[in-house]
C-alpha cells in the first residue's frame, strides 16, 4: 500500500455492508434491507465522491482530466509525447524546477521534458571575447535522465569551458557590440538518425508550395513545434539572457564542444544570412554564411527587443 | 474493472431530482413497490429527505474538488453571490486558494484620491481642517472628504477668482471605480463655503475596482518565477504587478467575514470562533503611503508588465503599464541639486521627471545634502508638495545639509516599480530599468446597425462602445497579443468588441482600423483608444 493510500485510505467499507451487519434482525428482512440499500447506495456514492474529491488535487491520485488544472497551477506542462507517469513526477518537482528558472540547467531540463520519452543530447552555449575569451558549453548527453522521479536536485549538465573561445556567431566588429554580447545563449538540440526530427530535404522547385501543410523548407517539424521550442526558451531563460537561435543539429560531426572556431562551428559570419567570399571567376561572390539545412535548422529564438541585430 | 471518477464528474452537483431518481431506480430494481407510494407516504418522504441532503452534500463535494486547484477556483462562477470579481467569478474560493497555495493576496479596490480644484471669488482666504469639507461626484453620487488641513487663497484685487486645490479621498462607501472623477468633470461641493466653488478637474481622480480572478491567478503563476534568484522574466512581472495601491486595503489572511459569507464554504459559529482564536482575524491594512513594511506603492494597479532584454546593451528593459496606459513618473533619474529653505526642500533633476503633487519619491545616494536620502528604517519616501518640469518640493523640517553631488530619484508609479524590482528581482551583475510602456492611440471609426426595437439611444450606444473599447484596449498586453516583436491588436477583435457592446447589434462596418490590416505594436507599446467616430444606424 502506498503512503498516499495510508493517508487517505480508499473507501473499502460501505453503509450498504455496514448497515446489513449492524441493523437489528427485523431490518434484515427482504423489504427493509432493500429499502435501506436504496438509500445507502446514494450515501455511499457521495462519500466515495468526497474521497475522490480530496484525492483529485494530488498529482499521483488525480484523475486524468485534473492534470491540466494542476499544470496551470504549477506552470509545468506535459510534453506532447510524455507519459502521464513521467508528467506526474515532474508535477511533484515543480518547486525544484521553478527555483532554478533562469539558468541554463532549467532551460535544458525544459527541453528534455518536452522531448520525453526521447532523450537526445541538448546543450547551451555562451561565449565571450575580450582579454580572456571563452566559451561555456553545458551539455546533457544523449540518454541523460538528470531529474528522475524522487530526486529533488537535478544532476547538473556537464560543464566545459573552452579557454580560447570556439563559438563565434558573428564576430566582434560593428554593428555587433563588443564583447560578443555575452548575454546571448544558444540552445542546441541534437537530432541524429532522424530523431526527434529528420533533416529537411525539401528544396526550391521540388513541387512543394507555401502553405501546403506538407512540410517547411529547412525544417521537418511543424510550425507549432518550433513555436513551442521558442516558448520553452522564453519561459525558462533569465530575463537578462537572449536566446537568438535554437539550433537543431542533424550531423553528429557538427557543433562539437571540443571543436575549433569555424570548423563545423560558427565562424563569426553567421549573424547574416550571406557573406562575400573570394571567387576565381568573379573576384568575389555572395554565398550563404550558414551551413545547409541538411546540417542544422535554426529555429527562431526568444526575439528579445531593443537590439540592432535583426536576424541575430 | 474499476471506473475512475473524473474531475468533471466530481465537480458536477447532483440535483435533488437526480438523487431521488437513483434511489427510486435502485428500489424498483430491488422489487420495492415504489409506484404505489403515494405523496406523504413515509417511504416517499424519507427518500425525498435523503435526496435533499445528498444533493447538498454533493455540492460540498464539488466545492472540495474545485477548490483543489487555484486555476479552477479562478473560474468558479459567482452567480448571485456578492463575492464577485467584477468579471462574473467567485472571489472567496480564489482568495483561499491564492493565499494558501501561493501566499499571494488579491489587490483590493482603491479609493479615488487627489486634488479637487476650487476657486474663491471673495477677498477672504478660507482655512479648513482635515475631514471638514465634503464633495460629491456629479453623476455617480460618490462622495469625497478632504484629507488634510489647508487654506483656500483669497481672490485677487480687483476681485478675480483664484484657484486652489483641496486634497480629497473617496469616502469608504465609494471605494472603487465609482469614485473616479475624470478630467473635465466638476465635483459638487456639499460643505457650504461662501464664495468657493469647484471647477473642472485638470487631474483625474482614479478609483480602481477589485482585482479580477484572472489577473490574481496570473500573479500567482508569476510568483513561481520569483522563487529563483536568477531573474526569470516572470519575477519582474510578479513584483511589479503585486505592488499595493494607495487608498486601498492590503489584505491579510482572509478575514472571517469572507469565510463565513462564502456560499460554498459554510462555516459554523464555533469554527469561526476557533479561527479567531487561532489569529485569523481581519488584519487588513488601509494603505495610504509607503511604510517600512510596504515601501513601494502605486496610485493604480500595475496590470501589464513585459521584461525583455535589450539585445544591444544587455540591460533588462521592463515595460510597465496600468489600465490607463504607460506608468507616470521617473526611474533612476539623476539629481543635480538640492536646496532647502523654511521647511521646504527643493530638488532639481537632470531632466523632466513627469511627477505630480502628491506623488511619492524615493531619493538615494545624494552626497552632502544627505538629509534628503530615504531609508527603509527611517523616512521611506517623500510626498511631493509641488512638482513641475525638472524640480519638485517636499516638506522637510530641518536642513538636509549642503548639496555636493550625486543622487537619484525613483518617483511616481514608475519609480516605485523600479525601486521594488531593483530590491527584489535584479540579480547581482545584471542591470535592469523600468520604463513606461508607450501609448499608441488607435483611432476607431465604424458604422453600427442597431435595431430600433432595442430601445437604445444613439448617445448611449456610442457610450457603451467607447467603454467597451477602452476596457478592451486596457487589457491588451504590452507589445500586443503575441507579446513578441511585431505583436498586434487584431482589427477583428476591435470589430467584435464593438459588436458586443450593445445588445442586439445587427451589423458593424469597421472602417478604421482596416479589417484587413491589424495594428502592429512595438515591444514597448500598449494601445489606447484614440478618436472614436461611430455612426449609429437604427434598423
Amino acid at each position: 500500500m502506498s503512503q498516499s493510500n495510508v493517508l487517505i485510505p480508499p473507501v473499502t467499507g460501505s453503509l450498504r455492508v455496514l448497515g446489513a451487519e449492524l441493523y437489528p434482525t427485523y431490518m434484515n428482512g427482504p423489504v427493509w434491507s432493500s429499502y435501506l440499500y436504496s438509500i445507502n447506495v446514494c450515501l455511499d456514492a457521495v462519500v466515495d465522491s468526497a474521497s475522490y474529491a480530496v484525492r483529485a488535487r494530488f498529482p499521483q491520485l488525480a484523475p486524468f482530466d485534473a492534470l491540466p488544472w494542476l499544470a496551470q497551477d504549477r506552470q509545468i506542462f506535459q510534453g506532447p509525447s510524455e507519459t502521464s507517469a513521467s508528467y506526474v513526477a515532474r508535477l511533484l518537482q515543480w518547486l525544484d524546477l521553478w527555483r532554478l528558472a533562469g539558468n541554463p540547467t532549467s532551460v535544458l531540463l525544459a527541453f528534455l521534458a518536452w522531448l520525453t520519452p526521447l532523450t537526445p543530447q541538448v546543450q547551451t552555449v555562451t561565449s565571450w571575447a575580450g582579454a580572456s575569451p571563452g566559451t561555456v558549453w553545458q551539455t546533457y548527453v544523449a540518454g541523460s535522465t538528470p531529474f528522475p522521479p524522487g530526486q529533488t536536485i537535478p544532476t547538473p549538465p556537464n560543464l566545459l569551458t573552452v579557454a580560447t573561445a570556439n563559438w563565434d556567431w558573428d564576430g566582434a566588429s560593428q554593428p555587433y557590440y563588443f564583447p560578443w554580447m555575452r548575454w546571448r545563449t544558444w540552445v542546441i538540440v541534437s537530432s541524429f538518425a532522424g530523431s526527434p526530427w529528420a533533416a529537411p530535404t525539401q528544396t526550391w522547385g521540388n513541387g512543394q508550395s507555401w502553405g501546403d501543410g506538407v512540410s517547411c523548407y529547412g525544417w521537418t517539424g511543424t510550425a507549432q513545434q518550433s513555436a513551442q521550442l521558442t516558448a520553452l526558451a522564453k519561459t525558462w531563460k533569465s530575463g537578462g539572457t537572449w536566446v537568438p537561435w535554437i539550433v537543431v543539429n542533424y550531423d553528429n560531426t557538427w557543433f562539437l564542444e571540443t571543436g575549433v572556431t569555424g570548423t563545423r562551428l560558427p565562424d563569426g559570419t553567421w549573424g547574416y544570412y550571406g557573406k562575400i567570399v573570394a571567387d576565381a571567376t568573379y573576384g568575389t561572390k555572395y554565398v550563404s554564411a550558414r551551413p545547409p539545412a541538411s546540417t542544422c535548422t535554426l529555429v527562431t529564438g526568444t526575439n528579445d527587443g531593443g537590439g540592432v541585430l535583426g536576424a541575430g | 474493472m474499476t471506473t475512475i471518477i473524473t474531475l468533471a464528474e466530481l465537480v458536477t452537483t447532483s440535483t435533488v431530482d437526480d438523487v431521488l431518481a437513483l434511489e427510486l431506480s435502485v428500489a424498483t430494481t430491488l422489487n420495492l413497490p415504489t409506484t404505489s407510494w403515494q405523496p406523504l407516504d413515509p417511504s416517499r418522504t424519507i427518500f425525498q429527505t435523503e435526496a435533499n441532503l445528498i444533493s447538498q452534500e454533493s455540492a460540498t463535494v464539488a466545492g472540495i474538488a474545485q477548490g483543489g486547484y487555484v486555476s479552477y477556483a479562478a473560474i468558479m462562477p459567482a452567480g448571485t453571490s456578492p463575492y464577485n470579481d467584477g468579471a462574473g467569478y467567485l472571489t472567496v474560493w480564489m482568495d483561499l486558494c491564492g493565499e494558501n497555495f501561493f501566499n499571494v493576496y488579491r489587490i483590493e479596490p482603491s479609493a479615488a484620491a487627489g486634488p479637487i480644484p476650487v476657486q474663491n471669488i471673495t477677498g477672504t482666504g478660507q482655512t479648513y481642517t482635515a475631514g471638514q469639507l465634503h464633495f460629491q461626484h456629479p453623476t455617480s453620487g460618490a462622495t469625497y472628504t478632504n484629507t488634510a488641513a489647508g487654506t483656500i487663497a483669497p481672490a485677487g484685487s480687483p476681485p478675480t477668482p483664484v484657484q486652489s486645490t483641496i486634497e480629497v479621498a473617496a469616502d469608504p462607501a465609494f471605494v472603487g471605480q465609482i469614485g473616479t472623477l475624470s478630467v473635465g468633470q466638476t465635483a459638487i461641493m456639499l460643505t457650504p463655503f461662501p464664495g468657493v466653488t469647484p471647477v473642472a478637474q485638470t487631474v483625474g481622480l482614479v478609483g480602481t475596482g477589485i482585482e479580477t480572478n484572472a489577473h490574481y491567478l496570473a500573479r500567482c503563476q508569476y510568483k513561481l518565477g520569483a522563487l529563483s534568484p536568477n531573474g526569470a522574466a516572470q519575477a519582474y512581472q510578479y513584483v511589479a504587478e503585486s505592488l499595493p495601491v494607495f487608498g486601498s486595503t492590503i489584505e491579510q489572511p482572509s478575514d472571517i467575514a469572507d469565510y463565513a459569507a462564502s456560499t460554498s464554504v459554510p462555516i459554523a459559529t464555533a469554527a469561526q470562533a476557533l479561527l479567531v482564536a487561532l489569529g485569523f482575524t481581519s488584519g487588513s491594512i488601509f494603505y495610504t503611503a509607503p511604510t517600512s513594511a510596504y515601501p513601494w506603492g502605486v496610485t493604480a494597479p500595475v496590470t501589464r508588465v513585459s521584461a525583455v532584454l535589450n539585445t544591444g546593451s544587455g540591460v533588462v528593459q521592463v515595460y510597465a503599464a496600468n489600465a490607463a496606459g504607460g506608468l507616470l513618473g521617473c526611474a533612476q533619474l539623476a539629481i543635480t541639486n538640492v536646496t532647502w529653505t523654511l521647511g521646504v526642500a527643493t530638488v532639481t533633476t537632470s531632466g523632466a521627471h513627469g511627477l505630480s503633487p502628491g506623488n511619492f519619491v524615493i531619493i538615494s545616494a545624494v552626497l552632502g545634502a544627505t538629509g534628503v536620502n530615504n531609508q527603509i528604517a527611517g523616512t521611506v519616501a517623500w510626498q511631493l508638495v509641488t512638482a513641475s518640469g525638472s524640480s519638485f518640493t517636499f516638506a522637510l523640517a530641518t536642513t538636509p545639509g549642503a548639496y555636493v553631488s550625486g543622487g537619484s530619484v525613483e518617483g511616481g508609479d514608475l519609480g516605485m516599480v523600479d525601486a521594488a524590482i531593483q530590491a527584489q528581482v535584479v540579480p547581482t551583475g545584471m542591470a535592469a530599468i523600468v520604463e513606461a510602456a508607450s501609448n499608441l492611440a488607435i483611432n476607431v471609426a465604424a458604422t453600427v446597425y442597431i435595431p430600433t426595437r432595442a430601445g437604445i439611444t444613439s448617445t448611449n450606444a456610442i457610450a457603451a462602445i467607447s467603454a467597451a473599447l477602452t476596457a478592451y484596449f486596457d487589457g491588451v498586453p504590452i507589445g500586443g497579443v503575441t507579446a513578441e516583436a511585431g505583436g498586434i491588436v487584431p482589427s477583428s477583435e476591435v470589430l467584435v468588441t464593438i459588436a458586443n457592446a450593445n445588445p442586439g447589434t445587427v451589423s458593424v462596418v469597421l472602417s478604421s482600423p482596416s479589417l484587413s490590416v491589424d495594428t502592429t505594436l512595438t515591444q514597448s507599446q500598449v494601445p489606447t483608444l484614440g478618436t472614436l467616430t461611430i455612426s449609429v444606424v437604427f434598423v
